[in-house]
Parts: structure tokens; sequence; C-alpha cells
């Protein structure tokens, strides 16, 4: 099941979507990720629980919610994650919240791009949806550059708002990118 | 808080904060609210149901959510809100989340500044939260000068991200305002 791809070090990983019973093997991704990055909200003092994770895969069948996962096939653990969460409300259901992550050891092969690629065809695919945004905390120059690649525009800066479990305060850039025809204006 | 207060029309509304029993008188007013203007996210279609306004009460005693609501003393009815959410997520502990409205029956009569304000004043004595959001419509230009006048700062405008019902689209404006003691 899934895709082999072979990312730029030569190393091989299995693409596929989540699948029910993926729960513990996502919770273990966010536990290792929010470990390894105070950039994301997620950290392991936050988790959400394992039903949680297992409760949002089995709404990828409705289309209420997306998750393409890069599975390593020596420890069969999810390195990688790309993840789309539209609208649940009639009138922002066009707009999908983005979230990605790759682990560390797996960062600097392309993996991140590969996902996040993928994964914008994907909606592109999908005519419900037509808009995609996500947040960036400041300091991840890294992502922030990569989304603006392939085409989202930061729209915004919330001050301050996070804060960091040592205390300090963040912001974070709001990034949108409109997918559906026409261009980004409104008429 | 639980006071009438003289509207500046001459009309009185009771103003309190959202308590058992009002999930019914809450739900018809979010309906009423959401078929009298498209300035909000809540749309005929898309209401929520009692049972979801039930539970929403059922946070405020824990501390999880705030509600203020304006209350006509004649007929019992919800004409005003101001509401915050509080994020799930630690590293979000300290941010609120605004939502309100009023009802054309009760609009230009500073119900809705003096909402706003007491719902703000109520922020600032709490002891976790420090930021406040909100999210208005570009083309809802009255709400967006009463936040800007509350002290509310433009922080972005997301482009084309909500669909009103007709299948136009329109931005959003996101506003900030801090209210913790920290400058960091």
């Amino acid at each position: 099941m899934g895709e082999t791809i072979q990312v730029r070090d030569g190393r091989e990983l299995i693409i596929r979507s989540a699948i029910p019973g993926d729960g513990q093997r996502v919770y273990d991704f966010m536990y290792a990720l929010g470990d390894s990055t105070d950039r994301l909200l997620t950290h392991p003092g936050d988790m959400r629980t394992v039903e949680q994770y297992e409760s949002s895969i089995t709404q990828i069948a409705q289309g209420g919610f997306y998750s393409l996962c890069a599975i390593d096939p020596e420890t069969d653990a999810i390195v990688g994650n790309a993840a789309f969460y539209p609208g649940s409300r009639v009138k922002i259901a066009h707009a999908a919240g983005m979230v990605l992550g790759v682990l560390p050891q797996w960062q600097g092969c392309g993996l991140g791009v590969w996902l996040l690629n993928r994964s914008i065809e994907d909606m592109r695919k999908n005519p419900k949806i037509l808009r995609l945004d996500l947040l960036v905390m400041d300091g991840n120059d890294h992502a922030k550059k990569m989304y603006e690649r392939v085409g989202f525009k930061v729209e915004g800066h919330r001050e301050k708002a996070v804060r960091q479990p040592s205390g300090e305060l963040c912001g974070e850039y709001m990034m949108g990118m409109w997918i559906g025809n026409g261009n980004t204006t409104n008429e | 808080m639980n006071e009438a207060i003289t509207l500046r029309d001459g009309r009185i509304v009771q103003v309190r904060h959202s308590r058992q029993g009002d999930a019914e008188r809450v739900h018809a007013y979010i309906c009423a609210l959401g078929r009298s203007t498209d300035m909000i996210l809540t749309c005929d279609g898309d209401f929520p149901s009692i049972e979801r306004v039930q539970s929403h009460i059922d946070l405020i005693a824990d501390g999880r959510f705030y509600s203020l609501v304006a209350i006509e003393p004649d007929t019992d009815r919800v004409v005003g809100n101001a509401s915050f959410r509080f994020a799930e997520r630690k590293k979000l502990a300290h941010v609120a989340d605004l939502g309100m409205g009023v009802l054309e029956s009760h609009q230009r009569t500073g119900l809705g500044t003096l909402l706003l304000n007491q719902a703000i004043e109520d922020m600032r004595g709490h002891a976790d939260i420090q930021r406040l959001e909100l999210t208005v419509l570009c083309s809802n230009t009255h709400a967006h000068m009463v936040y800007k006048r509350a002290g509310f700062v433009e922080e972005g405008v997301k482009r084309r991200s909500l669909r009103q019902p007709d299948g136009r689209y329109e931005d959003e404006i996101i506003m900030g305002m801090w209210i913790g003691d920290e400058v960091r």
C-alpha cells in the first residue's frame, strides 16, 4: 500500500494517506516532532490523545480531513506528514488549514517540499477546496521560505500569539494561497 | 455583572453573563442574528444546535468560555452578545477570541460598544488572558471602526477566506490587542 519514493540522500520512504489504525503512529510522530522543535503548537506537555488522532483519521473518508504520511519502511514509523483541515462551517468550507512537519533526521533531503507539493496537488484536485492557509511561527524562516516558494503569501502577522513553555512570546505569520480560478483579489 | 442599562434611545436592557437556562434564548438569538445579516459566520442552514449552545454554556463555570448577553426585559429575548473563546492548546492559553453581535432592532444604540468594553474589561481581570483577537469582514466597516476604537489593531487580511451563500467571496480582517503587562 502506498507509493515508494527515494529522497535526495538515497533513502526510501513509503508515502500514503493516514488510515484507521494510524492513531498511535501519528501520536508518536507528533510527540517526537514537538520534542524536536518549539516552532509548533504541539509539544510533549500538550499532546492530543491517540483517540483524538484516530477520530480525525476517520473523517478523511468524508473529506473532513486530509493527512499524507511519509513512513520509514525499516521502523514503520511516520517521519513526515502534511495535513489539511477544511473549514467546518459552511461559509469557510472552501478554505483548508495546513500543518506540515518532518522529523529532524529526515530534514534537508527534500521530503518537506515533496509532501508540500503533493498535498497541494491533491487539494487542487478537490473541487470544494479553493483556498489554503497556514500559520508559521517567528524564527521558522526555513519553513516560511518554503511556503513562499510554492505560492503562499504572507497575509498578516499575529503579534505575541504564542507563548512558549519557557515563557517567551512569539508571533506568527498568517499565510494564504488561492488555488481556485481567478486571482486573489475581490472582483 | 447583572445591570439594567439605559441605551441612547431610552430603551432598557439587562446585561449579564450567560447562565444555565439560557440555551434556548441564546440559540434563538443566534438564529435571528444569522438571518438578519451576512456579516457573521453563522448562516441559515448552518445554525448550531441547542445542544451545542448548551455545551458552550457548560464551559463557562470552568472558565473555558465567556459570554455576556443583553436581554430585553419585556420579551426576555437576547438582543446582543459578546463572547470570548479560550484556546485549548497550552501555547495559546493566553489568547481569547472575540465573537459578538447586536440584533438590528438594537443597533446604533451604543449597545455593541457597551458589551465590547465590558467584555474587554472582564478579560483584563482574567489572570491568564493577555491577548484578544477577532475576525471581521472587510465589508463590515462599522464593526471594524468599533473594534479599532476599543483598541484592536489590524494584523492582517485573509483574502477570499469567506464565501457568502450567494457565492460572493469576501476578505476578512484579523485584529489583535495586547492586554497583558509584558512589553517583550
